[in-house]
């Protein structure tokens, strides 16, 4: 389904080329993704200084990768979650199967890179459940059956003429003459009742302090808070890579990845530490009152572990995923995220590719780049992207002649 | 039908294995400027061009070759790379080789200010091997790069003056990691040169809108002292939507992997530095033939695109 020979790959770019719709959406929104970052820093010169400390920490926790993992698993038990680490994907979904339990349930989700990597929903469709995503653009993108334009903001490449067909088909009451508020608000009152009838949440996480267990969580639609609120279960599928040593740090990492993705402040940012609970009749504590009564937390491995050693690649292991590099990027920006893996895409795309699917994909999408470093520039954890990317290439062709 | 990358990719590393460059060289013709400033042949301090500049009525030629030839390219291109010499099909546009020896010329003069016996290479005068580096091609790249050394010992060389960013680049930061006992100085030369010693060669106040290259900007750490060099020369510089840090690519580093994609690049380039004027000044070969080409395209005649070495004095 996704390109993995050079052939596909020119066939896909060529294709995105001629399409003026998308090429114009594009246009628009890496425009938006180079400036808003620069107008959110400058006005907040504070957020600077987070870059240095939040890198320093992520460098340290990769170093430690097994005592912060540890660490982590053990703070969410002792604040009444239940958390497991998983190694592949298989894993994760065994975990899944768990706590979902038999199908047919009713299960929503919150956008996360890491349940596109391995597909989740997919498998939880096959397995008979109702899935829902509950962010706008990544539901247009579920319907659309593609794959995310950009880490922040799934459906870049989305005209409104499209997104009413993509909704209607689902049963959204939007038509042509929609405005885009109305479309909004219909899309509303279609998630209400999911939002409550939901059997179980899942959600990604921005970061997750070791020390605390607490889970970190931005959005902006509000979508994130009833996804990971209202079902009676909360399953947060979090890599790796994204454990900060302590709340203070996590907190200043969540704030960063906004800010460098151009939304700051957050309209939200919750911090989840276990489920809700009370004690309020008799002292005794009743786990679920308005929120889950269980929170899980599944710290997914899935290739991270295998590239903390890699003198090249590890440095990706320390991107916070905010796609600035993705719109300041020249190829990017004619290209989103088609130009990419079947998840990232983009000059992150490339190291993400090699780490979590293919180095081999990685390193001939990897030829498209031109090395112009400007991803490098903007990268608020001072990732080589370039060299990144250039190693990639001579993976592929270095024993060339 | 697929883009033949592996045909176009293996007649210019072939070329560069062969020839030492992607494209055979006339050095008399390319080389007149240094004749004419009587550069003498090797020596301690050279003037290193790595043929970049001498290389572009070539991709100029070639590209417009490509885009005549199409697809069918893949299987043309094989055959002709086996039988001949393909530089021998390509036309190169005298137009084109006198504007780069003009560049080179007041490139020349201009060092010859600060080193007055500086030397040149001529028909030994070898590529940098930029390209090999950026496909990733590392083990002919390693092999090129200490040919290069090679010819830089023997014939003495122990300082060199380059002048566009991707020789710059290469030679100073990649080379040390390639070559054992790396020893090379390199200085560029727009760092070389001194403000005093530049005439006042525009209309004072001529307007320029000026196009950073990438390197120059986020790598080697170039931006202030052209626009120096410009002001001093009599003109008022514009700066374009994203510039100087934040430059933005012309495209030309995936003109061999992609045309169609590094040619939708250099417009998008093209249309920010045209918006603010219509006089562009560039300092890299690659820049200037890119955007020549995507105003050709884009029917934009009135563009004038200049390297800063040809409006020096
Ligand atoms: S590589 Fe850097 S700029 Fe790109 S998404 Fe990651 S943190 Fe952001």
């Amino acid at each position: 389904m996704y390109p993995l020979e050079m052939e596909d790959i020119y066939r896909v770019l060529e294709e995105t080329i001629r399409d003026t719709g998308v090429r114009r959406a594009l246009e628009v929104s890496s425009e938006r993704i180079e400036k808003n970052p620069m107008k959110v820093l400058s006005r907040y010169p504070y957020l600077e200084s987070f870059r240095e400390e939040v890198r320093k920490a992520k460098e340290e926790v990769l170093r430690n990768i097994d005592y912060y993992i540890d660490m982590t698993m053990k703070s969410v038990e002792e604040i009444m979650g239940t958390a497991h680490l998983a190694k592949s994907r298989d894993e994760v979904f065994k975990l899944v199967d768990q706590y979902v339990g038999e199908p047919p349930k009713l299960v929503i989700k919150s956008k996360s890179m890491v349940t596109e990597e391995i597909k989740l929903r997919e498998y939880l469709e096959r397995k008979g459940h109702r899935v829902v995503e509950t962010d706008l653009g990544e539901l247009l993108i579920q319907i659309a059956g593609e794959k995310p334009m950009h880490t922040i903001a799934p459906a870049v490449h989305m005209t409104k003429e499209r997104a009413v067909k993509l909704l209607r088909s689902v049963g959204v009451k939007v038509s042509e003459s929609s405005t885009l508020e109305e479309i909004v608000a219909q899309v509303r009152h279609y998630l209400r009742n999911i939002f409550i009838e939901a059997d179980v949440g899942i959600s990604g996480g921005n970061t997750i302090a070791a020390d605390t267990g607490a889970i970190f969580l931005i959005s902006n639609e509000g979508n994130i808070r009833n996804t990971t609120n209202l079902p009676p279960i909360h399953i947060a599928i979090i890599s790796i890579e994204k454990i900060m040593p302590n709340m203070e740090l996590a907190y200043k990492q969540a704030l960063l990845q906004a800010a460098n993705a151009g939304l700051y402040p957050p309209t939200y940012l919750s911090i989840i530490a276990g489920p809700s609970s009370t004690a309020d009749i008799e002292q005794k504590r009743i786990y679920g009152v308005h929120g889950p009564g269980k929170v899980i937390v599944i710290l997914y491995d899935g290739g991270r572990s295998k590239y903390l050693d890699d003198p090249v690649i590890w440095e990706q292991l320390l991107c916070i995923k905010c796609g600035r590099c993705q719109g300041v990027c020249p190829v990017w920006s004619i290209t989103g995220n088609y130009w990419g893996g079947p998840v990232y895409g983009g000059p992150m795309g490339m190291g993400w590719t090699a780490i979590t699917e293919d180095e081999r994909l990685a390193s001939r999408l990897s030829l498209f780049c031109l090395l112009c470093a400007r991803c490098t520039e903007v990268c608020p954890m001072d990732i080589q992207l370039h060299k990144i990317i250039h190693e990639l290439k001579a993976r592929l062709m270095g024993r060339w002649g | 039908m697929s883009y033949p990358i592996e045909d176009i990719l293996s007649i210019l590393v072939d070329n560069i294995v062969k020839y030492g460059s992607p494209f055979r060289i006339d050095h008399r013709r390319l080389n007149r400027w240094a004749y004419e400033n009587n550069l003498k042949t090797g020596g301690d301090t050279v003037l290193y061009t790595g043929l970049l500049y001498q290389l572009t009525p070539y991709i100029e030629a070639s590209t417009r070759y490509l885009a005549k030839m199409g697809r069918k390219m893949g299987t043309i291109a094989r055959l002709a790379s086996k039988l001949i010499d393909l530089t021998k099909l390509l036309r190169v546009d005298e137009k084109t080789v006198n504007y780069v020896n003009q560049v080179l010329d007041n490139i020349a003069k201009m060092v010859k200010n600060t080193y007055q016996d500086i030397g040149y290479l001529y028909d030994k005068e070898p590529y940098s091997g930029v390209l090999l580096y950026d496909l990733g091609m590392i083990r002919l790249f390693e092999n090129h790069a200490n040919r290069v050394m090679d010819i830089f010992r023997e014939n003495g060389v122990k300082k060199v003056v380059t002048i566009d960013p991707h020789t710059t680049h290469i030679i100073r930061d990649i080379y040390p990691k390639y070559v054992d006992g790396y020893d090379l100085e390199v200085i560029n030369y727009l760092n070389l040169i001194n403000l005093d010693d530049l005439e006042p060669g525009l209309e004072s106040g001529e307007e320029y809108v000026i196009h950073d290259p990438c390197i120059y900007a986020r790598i080697v750490g170039i931006i202030d002292k052209p626009r120096e060099l410009l002001e001093k020369g009599g003109a008022k510089i514009l700066e374009p939507e994203y510039s100087r840090q934040m430059t933005y690519c012309c495209g030309g580093p995936i003109e061999s992997i992609y045309p169609e994609l590094s040619s939708e690049i250099a417009k998008k380039r093209l249309r920010q530095l045209a918006s603010k004027s219509s006089k562009i000044v560039t300092l890299c070969p690659i820049c200037y033939i890119n955007l020549s080409r995507a105003a050709l395209d884009e029917g934009m005649g009135e563009v004038e695109i200049r390297d800063l070495a040809s409006i020096l004095r």
